[in-house]
């Protein structure tokens, strides 16, 4: 102001909704910064919003030519004999207006007036900069503050879910419970009269309840299953570890699909290196190696069933292989998913709950082993399980 | 004749043991409730005791620390019939001083060679 001679001045902003905001002020009245300050200025309550409403420099030279040009509604200040408005424009858009007045007589110099105008659309750059950045800050505490409120409902969601998940398993738990005990009655008692141990059957009443047994196992067998993986979900699932003979439970599992295997006069071959001892839990192994066996008998109508163990390092590895179906390249990622017996095309679904190989694969993660898949459609199939010689 | 003493509250699963255990020749005793099964236990001899875990009175596993406890119960073999739903029963079964588990459902036609591993 100093170099321009006058004595008052400021810069007001042109806000969004066409009002202006004194913004910076030199020399003005107490009383008169206090009005605009506190307050939104509509654009025509004073000289300058004119030149915000036209996008010009308004230059009002003497007393006369600002009362020509005042309203009845506009507020001027008294004595001005001067009046200079510039709009700031940046990039075409009115950012606010700087003006400038005196109530000295002498005239301010016409260069002057020139350099106030060729500097106004720098000002008005560093304006509309100023408003970016503030609302680059206010977008990022907004952003903030969103990002927290996020976090937070996360937190709750997740606790929630947590709850949720615990409630799910102990569900499931009790309600396999609560269906096994009726089972214990269907299972045992269609065993005892198959066994003949209440009394003769005939040939019809044989082969009714062999029905009503075989439903039965299936049942126990899906409720088996639905509660493995629950525990497994839940990361319940307790391993108990112990040094035992491999070999033997392999050559077990062996026997127990013998009769099967016979009776769709499949040749089971075996190659069963002897004396591994092996850390694992007996029982989950058992329970991968009958998946195996009883799938490659399931699957397999003529041909064999080779079962073969071998320790290699401190590794092992059991493989059960067969020549039934085999499975087409893109039925192979999906025999590891839950119910994949609806998602296989290579072959007709047989019994069983399509849970087995996913229990499976699960259970021989956590035991530190896993189980890898050969197979050529129309030829055959080889299931391995490798499991590390000294616990999970 | 074998004696065994069945520690079971679910009517059927009573008739079912008690008929699969008679049919193989066993001497069967029935108790309904945990304090009836250590009443027994402590009074009379068995060779073998099956022992449920879900019991009106008492957990049956209570029930086998209270029996273990004893001098006449002591050495006598104790299989608990456990269900297989429940996360580390079987353990639980064992450090109790179980000699073995059952699951249950049980498996008629493996039920008495399983149990018959358990008596000398």
């Amino acid at each position: 102001m100093e170099i321009t001679g006058f004595e008052r001045g400021a810069v007001c902003l042109l806000n969004e909704d066409k009002t202006m905001s004194l913004s910076a002020q030199i020399g003005l009245s107490e009383e008169r910064v206090k009005n605009m300050s506190s307050r939104k200025i509509e654009v025509g309550e004073c000289l300058c919003g004119n030149s915000a409403e036209i996008g010009k420099p308004l230059i009002l030279r003497n007393r006369d030519e600002i009362l020509s040009f005042v309203k009845k509604e506009m507020k001027i200040e008294e004595e001005i004999n001067f009046h200079a408005s510039f709009p700031l424009l940046s990039r075409g858009k009115c950012q606010g207006v700087l003006c400038v007045s005196t109530t000295k007589e002498n005239k301010p110099e016409e260069r002057i007036l020139n350099l106030i105008e060729k500097v106004s659309p720098f000002i008005a750059t560093a304006i509309e900069n100023a408003k970016l950045y503030k609302e680059k800050l206010e977008f990022s505490k907004t952003l903030e503050r969103i990002v927290a409120e996020r976090t937070k409902e996360l937190r709750e969601a997740n606790i929630k879910l947590k709850e949720l998940d615990r409630l799910k398993s102990m569900f499931i738990a009790s309600m396999s419970h609560e269906l096994r005990t009726p089972l214990n009655s269907i299972i045992g008692f269609t065993g005892v009269l198959l066994q003949r141990l209440a009394g003769e059957l005939n040939e019809e009443q044989e082969r009714q309840l062999k029905i009503v047994q075989k439903s039965a196992k299936h049942l126990l067998e899906l409720i088996n299953d639905i509660i493995d993986i629950s525990k497994i979900e839940s990361g319940e699932i307790r391993l108990s570890l112990e040094d035992f003979d491999l070999t033997e439970l392999v050559r077990e599992v062996c026997e127990s699909i013998r009769l099967e295997a016979e009776k769709k006069n499949l040749k089971m071959i075996e190659n069963i290196q002897e004396g591994i001892i092996i850390k694992s839990d007996k029982r989950r192994i058992k329970q991968i190696l009958n998946n195996f066996v009883s799938n490659a008998v399931k699957f397999t109508d003529k041909g064999m069933v080779g079962i073969s163990l071998s320790k290699e390092d401190d590794r092992v590895s059991i493989s059960v292989s067969d020549t039934g179906p085999g499975l087409m390249k893109e039925d192979l990622e999906k025999l590891f998913e839950p119910f994949n017996k609806i998602l296989i095309k290579s072959r007709p679904p047989k019994e069983g709950t399509g849970l087995g190989l996913y229990i499976s694969k699960k259970i021989a993660n956590i035991l530190g082993g896993e189980i890898s898949v050969e197979s050529e459609f129309g030829k055959g199939s080889k299931f391995t399980l490798t499991l590390p010689l000294k616990g999970a | 004749m074998k004696k065994i003493l069945l520690v079971e509250d679910n009517e059927a699963n009573i008739y079912l043991m008690e008929f699969l255990l008679r049919k193989n020749g066993f001497d069967v005793t029935v108790a309904k409730t945990a304090k009836e099964g250590i009443n027994y236990a402590f009074s009379e001899s068995f060779d073998l005791i099956l022992m449920d875990i879900q019991l009106p009175d008492m957990d049956g596993l209570e029930a086998v620390r209270k029996i273990r406890k004893s001098e006449k119960g002591n050495r006598i073999p104790i299989v608990a019939v456990t269900s297989y739903a429940m996360t580390g029963d079987r353990e639980k079964a064992i450090s109790a001083g179980c000699s073995g588990y059952i699951e249950k459902p049980i498996n008629p036609e493996t039920f008495v060679k399983e149990i018959q591993k358990f008596i000398f």
